[in-house]
């Protein structure tokens, strides 16, 4: 059951990422989209294994395991952010217009 | 001589392929890639757990040892000077004190409420040997009339006078008499079997057949009295008379090694009662098992011996019976159970298949990992090197390896500790996808990966104590074994 609940909420935030690059407009490149199924990937593996140590009442490896498995998820998002979803410029006939 | 190198390539090749096969779920070859000695790695679910083992098929052994220093071991006969003076830490130094005033102190003027010694535990941990202790008679170590003495004839079968039972009479062949004789093992009891060729210089000296005609000791090596107490103290027996003339004869020249593991949860309450409980279980389940093995076996028309800690060292025959291999705290370390086993053994003159001694990376683990050392109350674990060299009487020189004081290690906590198998990044449960992966990397051989599994081991926070008033919280089938999760 917790591992259908973790994997919908992975499809759930894939879902909201898509959706909000639609409605801001973003044009995200391929190697963009390709690094982001990588780390919901990534997420999904942390919080099984989050889930496996708690199961294991191993409560220390949750916090330890937890923060240095995190991290580089943490990286590969602001990495994305800033690189990946950013604004696309505007086009020419765009700014004719104005 | 035994050389630990795998190729590296190879094993990668063999854990890819391996992790790949296991996340679709499919199963994979059980050879799984071929060491540089041209070894097999192999893959055994059900033997293993997830651990690449390689086998050692041409002859080699995980350990090496020097005929020429290498004696046959005595065991704690009354002739040894069995402790002699050794250091105590000073934390610690208050469970150096005899059984008897730590018993009293804890059940009677502390009323029994000291926390993992209260009278529950106690209660629970004396239950817990009561099987064993009532049943020594079949250990030959503790018979009345003088154990082993008898050996050759208790040993000898008498069921219905019929002739040896030879497998081609049902068309099975010698290797699936072995397998069937593992199997009882198991069924009777045991958690995992295997079959070694018995090595005499295992035999402790005094139960080994001698050579010479006749087979008679000098007069005065005949009889000698023993006290039980002196080593158990707990034993209900005193003094007796026993013969030196016991032994295990030549023609016994198979050994079937069982394993029988020890409760995860309990041994984590170390050095509560519970982990001694977790122990005197253990032994309770070898004394039904390996007599009931040795029954058997006698029923098929051949010689067997039962037999526990008695008679011959444990830990290299397991080896032998490719069980495990020998850790830096001095005993065996098996991939499914880790350090977390009992050990007990059949003799027997049935001429069944060997298995072959197995590899997993213990040794170049406990190389780089300390934790052991690290957690031993009674600081009877090293933390140098391996040596030829024991540290104290009791310890057998010539084998190349880690020697523990085991005379401190006795002494500590009327002989009840097992911080060494707590501890042990081996003493995991096969429970978790995580470790699964982990014990796939063991066999890499590699120093700096070893390194950052201890690591992550430590700040995991494994090897914690385990309260004993948490145990007692525990769903009542709550266990968490080494076994494959049903
Ligand atoms: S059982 Fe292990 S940890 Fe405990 S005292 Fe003996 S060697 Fe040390
Ligand atoms: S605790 Fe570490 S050093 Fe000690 S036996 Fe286990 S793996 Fe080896």
């Amino acid at each position: 059951m917790a591992e259908f609940l973790i994997g919908l909420g992975i499809m759930a935030g894939l879902w909201v990422v898509v959706g909000v690059a639609r409605n801001k407009q973003l044009r995200v490149p391929l190697w963009g989209w390709f690094l982001t199924v990588i780390g919901f990937g990534y997420a999904t593996f942390v919080v099984m294994t989050i889930l496996a140590f708690y199961r294991e009442e191993q409560y220390q490896a949750i916090l330890t395991m937890g923060a240095l498995m995190a991290f580089p998820g943490l990286v590969l998002g602001v990495f994305l952010y800033r690189f990946a979803f950013t604004q696309a410029p505007k086009s020419r006939s765009e700014t004719l217009k104005q | 001589m035994f050389k630990n190198e795998v190729d590296r390539r190879k094993f990668m090749q063999a854990l890819g392929i391996g992790a790949a096969a296991a996340g679709m779920g499919v199963s994979i070859p059980q050879v799984v890639a071929q060491s540089k000695d041209g070894n097999p790695i192999v893959e055994d679910k059900s033997q293993y757990g997830k651990f690449l083992v390689e086998k050692l098929i041409n002859g080699d052994y995980p350990y090496q040892i020097d005929p020429k220093i290498l004696g046959q071991p005595g065991s704690a006969s009354p002739d040894r000077k069995v402790f002699e003076p050794f250091e105590v830490p000073e934390e610690t130094k208050e469970f150096f004190r005899p059984a008897s005033v730590l018993d009293r102190e804890r059940l009677v003027e502390k009323g029994g409420k000291v926390p993992n010694f209260t009278r529950l535990d106690y209660a629970f941990k004396d239950a817990s040997w009561w099987c064993h202790n009532e049943a020594r008679g079949v250990f030959p170590w503790y018979t009345e009339n003088g154990g082993t003495q008898e050996l050759g004839e208790r040993s000898r079968p008498n069921w219905r006078n019929l002739p040896p039972w030879d497998p081609q009479d049902i068309e099975m062949s010698w290797h699936d008499a072995s397998l069937a004789m593992k199997r009882a093992a198991c069924f009777y009891g045991a958690s995992q079997a295997g079959v070694a060729e018995l090595n005499h210089l295992w035999i402790y000296a005094q139960n080994s057949e001698p050579i010479e005609e006749p087979h008679q000791r000098p007069a005065d090596q005949q009889e000698t009295e023993i006290d039980p107490r002196r080593y158990f103290p707990n034993a209900a027996s005193g003094p007796q008379t026993r013969s030196r003339q016991r032994y295990i004869p030549r023609d016994l020249n198979r050994v079937i090694v069982m394993l029988f593991e020890e409760d995860y949860h309990a041994i984590a309450n170390s050095y509560g009662r519970l982990a001694s409980a977790a122990v005197g279980i253990a032994y309770s389940r070898m004394a039904f098992t390996a007599s009931t093995l040795a029954r058997f076996i006698n029923h098929l028309g051949w010689r067997a011996i039962a037999s526990g800690n008695g008679e011959g060292l444990s830990v290299p025959m397991a080896i032998d019976a490719g069980l495990g291999q020998l850790g830096r705290n001095g005993i065996l370390i098996t991939p499914k159970y880790g350090p977390r086993v009992r050990i007990a053994k059949v003799f027997t003159d049935m001429p069944l298949v060997a298995d072959s001694p197995i590899d997993f990376g213990v040794d170049q683990f406990c190389q780089v990992c300390m934790l052991c050392a690290d957690h031993c109350p009674s600081l009877s674990i090293t933390k140098g090197g391996k040596t030829w060299d024991g540290l104290c009487p009791r310890n057998n020189p010539g084998v190349y390896k880690w020697y523990v004081q085991t005379d401190s290690c006795n002494a500590f906590n009327d002989f009840s500790c097992s911080n060494c198998k707590k501890v042990c990044p081996f003493n995991k449960p096969n429970n978790f996808w995580l470790h699964r992966l982990i014990r796939r990397t063991i066999l890499a051989r590699s120093r700096s990966l070893d390194k950052v599994m201890v690591s992550l081991d430590q700040m995991s926070g494994y090897g914690r104590d385990l309260q004993a008033a948490d145990f007692w919280k525990l769903n009542p089938c709550q266990t968490i074994t080494g076994r494959e999760p049903v």
